[in-house]
């Protein structure tokens, strides 16, 4: 179980090995988030090293009444808004991702979700709306709580909670489009 | 893609060296940390001499810690402007001690100067003129080459209007440019092959001095003190060609030199004279010679003048020309919160906007007027309750800073109309949501009101929220960017619940299903023909009619960095169809 609040304590002091255990930590899982946003495997990667940066330079107080993660994801969440900002959906579609960033995109699937049926979730869930795939990654790969999903997320929890219920029957219904059943959902 | 270990490495290694930008954006001053975006247009040579010699006064009236000399062990806190696209907030920055010493590099022109002065038999000035028979000679005026050379070589003329000057004819020999692209902006083709010019003052006291500049180093006077070819890292200007949207390149970023870079080797007999390397001379005979690297290369030489007044003349000569007297008010910083509470609220951080900036759009127009028959069909702007203690007072110079755009533009344009305004300012709220305080910026509304010669009235408001817009048709419209927050709104949403009040399901009550689009596309129920793009932005342009079907006034609402809004009464619409042209160019 990664500690990152540990990890950025001991940077904060100096040990910039401290930042080195976050970017190992968190980074896959922050890379796949920020693909929910701009649905481009090397942007993503590129917003997600934007964060680690934001973290090591600005060196933000972290408040321990809320997870390690919540915060980061945060940052990394700006990083992305900001980006769609400045690029007006200048976004590459998922069909134009080239063989290599496939390559990656199931490189980075196997190493961070690895169950098989969680992978051909993740694959349906890129077929939604954006911010249903963010909820839905928060929640159910990252399983943050509906409080910490809407402080990530800017919303209230009542906003994330009609957000997830919407999301999970867009998946539902994608996923039965492809024949696949999946109780959990 | 990265494995973890080489973007940690990334990570600290951009760190890093994002220190040390900001390093050097605070020694540069806040205004001049803003890169000068220079458009394509441009004449490499005098583009990168406009800056060359201008930012010692930057460090003098930036320099928020006088007292360190150089030298500093606590943690200094300093305001910093941190800019987004579309949030922008005053952040105070901590910096960590560990990092002070090297950020307080102060020079002080008038205390920190560092002179040494070295002691030798004479000067070993070569006789030799260069082979100049095969070249080309250029004429230039004394202004002229003051532009090419980047600083004002007469200088000490225009401070001592007493002096005799004396000058042989002045330019350059062997010129030839080719800018063939816009790469090539900064290098331009050709040979140069000798820059020197000199002009020669008599002072009253009969004194003589002579001030001479070049590209190219001067020649060593001694071979006894080493130094001027020792390797030394002095600071180069640096640049970042900047691209439109399409990849073509749309301008140049010139960033100043740093006379506080300390990347040189430092060498005991170099002199720092307001910040820029000399070499400082003094022969048996009690004459100087300075030799100056101030982009351009500076030899100034005297005879009959005291240490006290040749050190005097250096000053002079070396100082900015000119002087902001306008402490900069980047906002008060913000007392309580240690600044680092801010983030990760903190808006995503770009860098500084530009002031001086040359639209890569301009030209792109097209507006459609849409008349509305009534100022009824105008939805009223909410008045947002404000608390004045959260108040921030601002000049105008730093609202440009703020919206990322010349707020006061028409004011610059038309000197003539008279301006008026109520305080400027932005209202910030500190909230704490449990997990992060954070500052909300509140209220970012302001007014510039214009009255024309002809006694129309213009006024210019900006903020970073949306104006409330006309209905078109039975909508309220937007800018089309923000169209989606709209699809579900929260009023129609209705939720189902069980009996242990958990929430299983939602109605988004009676709406027409039309309205449901995909992100990305545009909502069919507003008419694009309605919108205009002005200079590149997107804006709605309206004309509202009184009760005779009169145009009353216009207004525009226009999609900038920030939003803005211009209302015009009794001005015709060619004119103001200039006015918001102008505004956006």
């Amino acid at each position: 179980m990664p500690n990152g609040e540990s990890s950025y304590r001991r940077f904060l002091t100096g040990d910039d090995n401290g930042i080195v255990e976050i970017v190992r930590d968190y980074k896959d899982g922050l890379i796949l988030y920020l693909n929910s946003f701009v649905r481009n495997l090397t942007v993503a990667e590129e917003l997600c090293e934007d964060a680690f940066v934001k973290l090591a330079v600005r060196r933000p107080h972290f408040r321990e009444n809320s997870s390690f993660k919540t915060f980061l994801y945060t940052i990394g969440r700006n990083a992305a808004i900001d980006y769609l900002r400045k690029n007006h959906g200048n976004v590459v579609a998922i069909e134009e991702l080239s063989d290599t960033l496939n390559d990656d995109r199931e490189s980075l699937e196997q190493s961070y979700i690895r169950e098989e049926r969680k992978i051909a979730v993740h694959r349906a869930m890129e077929t939604l709306k954006s911010e249903y795939q963010q909820v839905l990654w928060l929640t159910y790969f990252e399983e943050l709580s509906n409080k910490e999903t809407a402080d990530v997320m800017k919303k209230s929890v009542h906003n994330i909670e009609t957000l997830v219920y919407r999301a999970r029957i867009a998946l539902k219904t994608a996923l039965e489009k492809e024949g696949f059943e999946y109780e959990e959902l | 893609m990265k494995n973890y270990e080489e973007m940690a490495q990334s990570v600290l290694k951009r760190r890093d060296i994002e220190i040390k930008r900001r390093r050097r954006a605070f020694l540069i001053g806040a205004p001049c940390a803003a890169a000068v975006l220079v458009g394509v247009v441009g004449i490499g040579a005098a583009v990168m001499s406009q800056y060359r010699g201008g930012r010692l006064d930057d460090l003098i009236n930036y320099n928020y810690n006088p007292g360190a000399a150089g030298v500093g062990g606590s943690t200094d806190t300093s305001s910093e402007y941190v800019a987004d696209s579309g949030i922008a907030e005053i952040a105070t920055v901590d910096r960590p001690a560990s990092s002070t010493a090297e950020i307080a590099v102060d020079i002080d022109p008038y205390e920190g100067n560092d002179i040494k002065i070295l002691d030798i038999d004479g000067f070993n000035i070569p006789e030799i003129a260069p082979d100049l028979s095969n070249s080309t000679f250029f004429e230039y005026s004394l202004e002229e080459l003051c532009d090419y050379y980047g600083i004002d070589i007469n200088r000490l003329g225009k401070l001592h209007p007493n002096w005799e000057t004396s000058y042989g004819k002045l330019g350059l020999y062997n010129v030839e440019f080719e800018i063939k692209d816009n790469a090539l902006l900064l290098k331009p083709h050709g040979k140069v092959e000798y820059t020197r010019n000199n002009i020669s003052y008599t002072t009253e006291g009969g004194a003589s001095i002579t001030v001479s500049a070049q590209n190219e180093r001067f020649d060593p006077v001694s071979k006894e003190v080493f130094t001027y070819d020792k390797p030394t890292d002095p600071s180069k200007f640096t640049s970042e060609t900047v691209y439109d949207d399409n990849g073509n390149p749309a301008g140049t970023i010139v960033f100043p030199i740093d006379p506080g870079d300390t990347g040189r080797v430092p060498d005991e007999g170099i002199s720092t004279v307001n910040g820029y390397e000399a070499l400082i001379y003094r022969s048996a005979n009690g004459d100087f010679l300075a030799d100056l690297y101030m982009g351009t290369r500076v030899r100034i030489t005297a005879e009959g003048l005291s240490e006290k007044d040749f050190i005097s003349i250096l000053d002079e000569f070396t100082e900015r020309p000119y002087h902001v007297t306008e402490t900069p008010d980047i906002g008060t910083p913000v007392s309580t919160p240690s600044t680092t509470d801010i983030a990760p609220d903190m808006p995503v951080e770009t860098d500084p906007p530009v002031n001086d900036y040359t639209n890569p759009n301009a030209g792109d127009t097209k507006i459609d007027l849409l008349f509305i028959q009534s100022e009824d069909d105008v939805k009223p702007d909410s008045a947002d309750v404000l608390d004045e203690n959260d108040f921030t007072p601002y000049s105008l110079e730093n609202l440009d800073r703020f919206y990322s755009l010349r707020f006061n533009r028409l004011g610059e344009l038309y000197p003539t109309w008279k301006l008026s305004y109520d305080k400027l300012g932005v209202y910030r709220h500190e909230t704490n949501d449990g997990m992060i305080a954070s500052l909300e910026l509140v209220g970012t509304l302001n007014t510039l009101n214009y009255t024309t010669e002809s006694g129309g009235t213009v006024s210019v408001s900006a903020q970073y929220k949306e104006f409330a817009m006309p209905l078109i048709g039975d909508h309220i419209a937007t800018f089309k960017k923000d169209i989606n927050k709209h699809i579900y709104p929260d009023s129609e949403i209705q939720y189902e619940y069980d009996e242990n009040g958990n929430v299983i399901g939602m109605s988004t009550g009676a709406y027409d299903p039309s309205a449901q689009y995909v992100e990305g596309e545009t909502n069919p129920d507003t008419d694009d023909s309605v919108w205009s793009r002005i200079n590149g932005y997107d804006a709605l342009v309206v004309a509202v009619l009184d009760s005779e079907n009169n145009v009353d006034h216009y207004t525009a609402y226009i999609d900038m960095t920030s939003y803005v809004k211009i209302t015009a009464y009794d001005i015709d619409q060619f004119t103001f169809a200039d006015i918001l042209d102008n505004f956006t160019k």
